[in-house]
């Protein structure tokens, strides 16, 4: 009896449940873009990691359901969105820029200047 | 629940219809909360005595692509989204994001009184607050004793 007292409580980090958001990948000649889908966060909801050209994005959104009503049909729930990317090596993480707005993400990765296609002069012998 | 009854001896019986009925409702039940549902926007709605609120959300549309009508219990939200990244210089890889006109009205309990009815835009979520209509509305009838 005295066992299951001893079990320890799993550490909750967070009540809410992780949801991949969803994602457009493109790519231009000079930059790939992430643009992915996270209603209800801010800027100051967003995380973005790279380590290693693993790229993370996490996402919370700081809402509060309303309160002095009762629930009638419900189609989302508060979550956190959280999508992990692995990136070439031709792409140049040092240099990611993102931008929020309207609840989507927008990732800017340029690629790498050495992998561009460049031009090569030709001179006459 | 609806639940189908079949007649053992038809030649049309089949065992495994239960399953994949079971298989369907478990379906919807986590693609309602965990991911995004199959009609857009999605939305949540709440009511009480005298008021309704809804969230409806809706990502990457601009406030001005979008428009939110309310004729008695009925309110209608429609608009479009588009994206803004896609051109002929770049090429896309992975699109789980649709794009395009959508439409989606809901009926509420009661009807409302449009003029009272506010909404906040933010971060791709629309919350409205839906006040219900005065003359709807049930009232307590003095009851004098003799």
């Amino acid at each position: 009896m005295n066992e299951v007292a001893k079990t320890e409580a799993p550490v909750e980090t967070n009540t809410r449940p992780v949801v991949t958001p969803a994602v457009n990948l493109y790519e231009r000649e000079h930059e790939v873009m992430i643009v992915a889908d996270m209603p209800g966060v801010d800027e100051k909801g967003v995380d973005i990691t790279v380590e290693k050209h693993v790229l993370t994005i996490t996402g919370n959104a700081g809402w509060n359901e309303p309160a002095g009503y009762d629930l009638q049909y419900r189609e989302f729930a508060p979550v956190e969105y959280r999508r992990v990317f692995s990136l070439t090596s031709d792409l140049d993480v040092d240099n990611i820029k993102a931008a929020i707005k309207n609840g989507v993400l927008t990732l800017s990765i340029p690629k790498s200047e050495k992998v561009r296609p460049r031009k090569i002069a030709v001179t006459s012998a | 629940m609806i639940r189908p009854t079949w007649n053992r001896w038809d030649l049309s019986f089949d065992p495994f219809s239960e399953l994949r009925l079971l298989e369907r409702q478990m379906n919807r039940l986590f693609r309602d909360v965990h991911s995004r549902g199959t009609d857009y926007p999605s939305l949540n709605f709440w009511s009480n005595e005298n008021e309704a609120f809804l969230e409806i959300e809706m990502p990457g549309v601009d406030q001005n692509d979008f428009e939110l009508t309310v004729a008695d219990d009925v309110v209608t939200i429609s608009g479009e989204r588009k994206d803004p990244f896609i051109s002929e210089q770049s090429t896309a890889h992975r699109q789980e994001r649709a794009f395009g006109k959508f439409s989606r009205s809901l009926q509420l309990p009661f009807a409302v009184d449009a003029d009272k009815v506010t909404a906040r835009y933010e971060n791709g979520v629309l919350r409205v607050s839906l006040p219900r209509h005065e003359s709807t509305k049930s009232k307590r009838i003095e009851v004098k004793s003799a």
